[in-house]
């Protein structure tokens, strides 16, 4: 269920793409519980529909996701604003122990399940770090 | 194993490679026995042709031996009107006394007087003297020819046995030299000797010469065969000897030695080489010398004993022979068993074929000698002792031939005993081998046999057993043998290949390996050799006699099939081993292969599967952590905790049913066979495989049909099946450029038959592998991607359902895996099995 926030942009506007809903209502509840604006689609092709329509600071997807996968949503963003953060989700250890296999740049690779003070640290980190090479805002509205 | 055999294993007829010592060639030593037998047969000429004949024999001391008998030459009987008798002694003749003659011995009596003659001779008879005038008779036909006789008789024994050595045997080492030397001296001896008492050609100090010569001869001969005595002895002892035998020898020729004392040689050397003999018989001599010292005395024994038996025994009972020419030629026929049973001692080992019919002659000339002079003795003994007559002369001789047979089976016994030592029965021996053969179905047994049973029958103490393998040779078993090394053994083989089933004397194969085998007999089975059976050392003198060997051989054969007999028994049983381990090592493959393609399915779900199980797991970890942020913000209502709960609950449940599917599918089969509705194998399969469809966007038709008649299976084995069909399907279409993704899932009951219809729209297959896919570990993937396990499996656990699995295909066009099982027969409902009731996917 995409659940959209109009709230004003402090502190970031997180996009979460992620295809089993209770991960989506999780992440939903604890990224608005830290302030955040969250918004949420259901696989990469509709996450990518918002990113183009939404001004957003963060997006966290998960990898494996009908229609439109993760690595994708990634390849599409990085296409157009190649300094985006990106927070990746996957259950796939193999990424864990053979990091070389992930070449993307400021792009965290976080493994189900998770850590929610893991993930908090990463998303405050992708927020602070500002997009200097894009010129993009970091904090569209401030 | 045992058809194709090493190429050096032949079995030529070749002759005994022999390299010759350094000897004259044959035709000189050819030459050097005519010029002995010329020399010999010159005396004997010369007495037969030039000494004068008076028409009597004289002795040495000039008694008067025999007369000539008037019924041949009656004028010349009526001119001599009989005034001589034999024993009258003669003083002189014409000028020449007695003494005279005995001082110079080159004097020859009747010199001068040829046939017709009047020659006046002094007699004494009776210690009367008186003068006669005597007409000379001679030289007669009859006396030459009786000159000839018996002079050619004496010594030729000995000249052809010399000859024979000399010419034919071998090795030619120093027994050789020595016992030709014994003989063409005694030949020479006995020549000059036979006629020594005419004085013709200076025989008289020629033969004293000769006698003291025999002494270093013959004391050398017996010193040196049948084995050498005191060697360090010999060194010294002998020169001397010859020295000092040939001092006395020219003192004899110059008739400078006193009268007789020839004698004393004759004594020394026939005394002493007597001696040298029996001394073998005492302690620490090898047994092999002493079976020659019997065959030699035996010889002697032969040689002598009808003489001195013939001499003897009738003096003793003052009863004079019958027929004493008849006695004489007896002894005289009995010489030549000397240097014959001499020969045969020495060179036994050398005779090969010839040695057991010269054995068998030996015997049987020996024993016809005996046989004689026993006869004559009886008849003799009978006709003084009894005064028997006719009648009983008769009865003593039917006695003689009936016994004869008996006493000749003793009499070759004893010669064999001599000879040979034990005399193995041959019929036991076969009958032993024959009873117990058939048993010994295993090596083992069969060695026993023949060490235990047949061999200590022959008192055969080496052997050995090879049995030919491709390129090497395989010891069975050896008994008082040195081990050979491995290159020796094959060496060793080929060398013995030449000699196959011959005696083999040890002298000239010393040092070389096998140098103890004196007998080596190959073990044939279809005419190929197979293995070797070597004999080495035997009690008494290692020798090996043909017929033993012919025995031996027979022997070989029987071995050479007892032991195919256990090579193919031992075969047959390593192949029903290796049949049965080989059907093990197949199930346990099929066992293995199985779960290999289970563990193959696996390993393509544990993607999908991590992925499932770690996305309920974020789940819990999130609404968890969150649950306790909203309680430290003081945010935590009851629906949220409500809501929360709920949410993990049906996540618990969630991971639980992965897990549990999981391990279901990866469970080893146990084999269960029951009544299966196939649909529920093929709703648990994409029950697992759904989430991974749906992430490769792969829409999923199901046309699962009502009703079905159950199949009889293991509906674990269905489900990996089915897993396969689907994890195939998934990657024919999962490339980038495959658009339209459909996978057709259909099942229905067609005939006695429920069908199982996989149909995908991928890249399809090409014909090429259309009919390999089922093959193991084929696989068009890229390495790593697959393990060219899914399919085969497949087929083999459709297989064994009684069922069928075919693919129709065709590249661009999709692929589409029929299979077909039986529909479970209605006799077996008690085996249905409450099948799991699996979520729905």
């Amino acid at each position: 269920m995409s659940q959209e926030s109009e709230i004003a942009a402090i502190p970031g506007h997180i996009l979460v793409v992620e295809d089993e809903d209770y991960l989506r209502r999780g992440l939903w509840q604890l990224l608005t519980l830290e302030s955040y604006t969250v918004t949420c689609a259901e696989d990469g092709m509709q996450g990518w529909e918002l990113f183009e329509t939404l001004a957003l600071d963060l997006v966290i997807t998960d990898l494996k996701m009908p229609r439109m996968d993760g690595i994708e949503l990634l390849q599409r963003i990085r296409a157009q604003k190649p300094n985006f953060p990106i927070i990746l989700l996957t259950g796939y250890a193999d990424l864990e122990t053979e990091p070389s296999a992930f070449p993307y740049e400021r792009c965290d690779l976080i493994l189900k399940p998770f850590d929610q003070a893991h993930l908090l640290t990463s998303v405050k980190r992708a927020l602070d770090s500002p997009g200097t090479e894009s010129g993009y805002p970091v904090r569209p509205g401030s | 194993m045992l058809r194709s055999l090493p190429t050096w294993v032949r079995l030529p007829r070749r002759r005994r490679p022999y390299t010759p010592t350094l000897v004259a060639p044959f035709y000189w030593r050819a030459l050097v026995a005519l010029a002995m037998l010329a020399v010999c047969a010159f005396y004997t000429y010369a007495a037969a042709q030039w000494a004068p004949y008076p028409g009597f024999d004289l002795s040495a001391n000039w008694v008067v031996r025999a007369l000539d008998s008037c019924e041949a030459n009656v004028s010349w009987c009526a001119a001599n009107g009989e005034p001589l008798q034999v024993g009258d002694r003669i003083l002189v003749i014409g000028d020449l006394s007695h003494d005279d003659a005995m001082r110079d011995r080159g004097q020859v009596p009747f010199a001068g007087y040829s046939s017709g003659d009047w020659a006046p001779l002094t007699v004494e008879r009776a210690e009367e003297v008186f003068t006669v005038q005597w007409r000379m008779l001679g030289p007669t036909p009859a006396g030459q020819w009786r000159r000839w006789g018996e002079g050619l008789f004496i010594y030729l024994p000995f000249w052809v046995i010399g000859t024979v050595l000399l010419l034919f045997l071998r090795p030619q080492d120093r027994r050789w030299r020595l016992l030709i030397l014994f003989n063409y001296f005694t030949a020479f001896w006995l020549a000059v000797g036979a006629f020594s008492h005419l004085q013709i050609v200076y025989t008289s100090p020629t033969q004293r010469a000769l006698a003291w010569l025999l002494v270093p001869v013959y004391l050398h001969v017996h010193l040196v065969v049948p084995s050498v005595l005191f060697p360090r002895m010999q060194r010294v002892l002998l020169p001397c000897l010859y020295i000092l035998a040939a001092v006395l020898a020219l003192l004899e020729l110059l008739q400078q030695a006193p009268d007789g004392a020839y004698n004393l040689g004759l004594l020394v050397a026939v005394g002493g080489s007597f001696a040298l003999l029996l001394v073998r018989l005492l302690g620490r001599f090898p047994a092999s010398a002493r079976t020659s010292v019997y065959l030699m005395l035996a010889g002697i024994g032969l040689a002598m004993g009808p003489g001195l038996g013939l001499a003897v025994i009738p003096s003793l009972f003052q009863s004079p022979l019958r027929d004493q020419a008849l006695a004489n030629r007896i002894a005289a026929f009995a010489i030549p068993l000397l240097p014959a049973f001499y020969l045969y001692a020495v060179y036994k080992p050398y005779l090969g074929r010839l040695e057991f019919r010269f054995n068998r002659l030996l015997s049987l000339y020996s024993f016809a000698l005996l046989y004689l002079t026993a006869l004559v003795l009886a008849l003799t003994m009978a006709g003084h002792l009894l005064d028997g007559g006719l009648t009983l002369s008769t009865f003593i001789a039917a006695g003689f031939g009936i016994a004869a047979p008996f006493l000749q089976r003793g009499f070759l016994q004893l010669i064999d005993q001599a000879a040979y030592g034990a005399v193995p029965d041959p019929q036991k021996i076969v009958y032993t081998f024959a009873d117990r053969m058939p048993s010994a179905l295993d090596q083992e047994a069969l060695v026993t046999l023949l060490a235990a049973e047949i061999l200590p029958q022959f008192d055969i103490r080496q052997s050995a057993l090879y049995l030919l393998q491709e390129d090497r040779a395989d010891l069975i078993y050896q008994a008082n043998v040195a081990h050979n090394e491995e290159h020796e053994v094959v060496e060793g083989l080929q060398g013995l290949m030449a000699e196959a089933e011959r005696f083999r004397p040890g002298q000239d194969v010393a040092g070389k390996p096998f140098a103890w085998v004196r007998l080596a007999i190959p073990l044939q089975a279809h005419h190929e050799a197979i293995g070797f059976w070597l004999f080495g050392q035997r009690e008494p003198d290692d020798y090996y006699p043909q017929h033993q060997i012919a025995l031996l051989k027979t022997l070989a054969k029987q071995v050479a099939v007892a032991v195919e007999n256990s090579l193919l028994f031992r075969e047959q049983q390593q192949y029903t081993v290796e049949l049965q381990q080989s059907l093990d090592r197949q199930q346990a493959m099929q066992t293995q292969l199985v779960q290999a393609g289970k563990l193959a399915s696996l390993g393509t779900l544990v993607a999908g599967i991590t992925h499932e199980l770690n996305n309920p797991l974020a789940g819990i970890k999130l609404f968890t952590g969150n649950l306790q942020a909203f309680k430290q913000r003081g945010q935590l209502t009851d629906a949220l905790l409500i809501q929360a709960l709920a949410d993990i609950d049906q996540l618990v449940d969630k991971a639980n049913h992965i897990i549990r599917h999981f391990r279901d599918f990866s469970r080893r089969s146990g084999g269960e066979f029951g009544a299966v509705d196939l649909n529920q194998p093929v709703s648990d399969a994409l029950g697992m495989l759904e989430q991974q469809l749906r992430l490769h966007n792969i829409q999923v038709q199901l046309a699962l049909g009502a009703d079905l008649p159950p199949v009889l299976g293991d509906a674990n084995q269905l489900e990996q099946v089915v897993v396969n069909l689907i994890g195939n399907a998934r990657d024919a279409m999962v490339a980038p450029s495959c658009h339209n993704r459909m996978l057709t899932l259909r099942t229905c009951a067609m005939g006695g038959t429920v069908v199982l219809e996989v149909a995908d729209t991928g890249c399809g297959i090409a014909a090429e592998h259309l009919d390999k896919i089922f093959d193991p570990f084929y696989t068009t993937k890229e390495i790593g991607e697959g393990t060219g396990l899914g399919l085969s499996i497949s087929y083999g656990i459709i297989k064994n359902h009684g069922g069928e699995i075919s693919v129709d295909s065709a590249p661009g066009r999709g692929t589409t895996f029929h299979v077909r099982l039986p529909v479970c027969p209605p006799a077996s409902p008690s085996t249905l099995e409450p099948q799991e009731q699996g979520d729905e996917p």
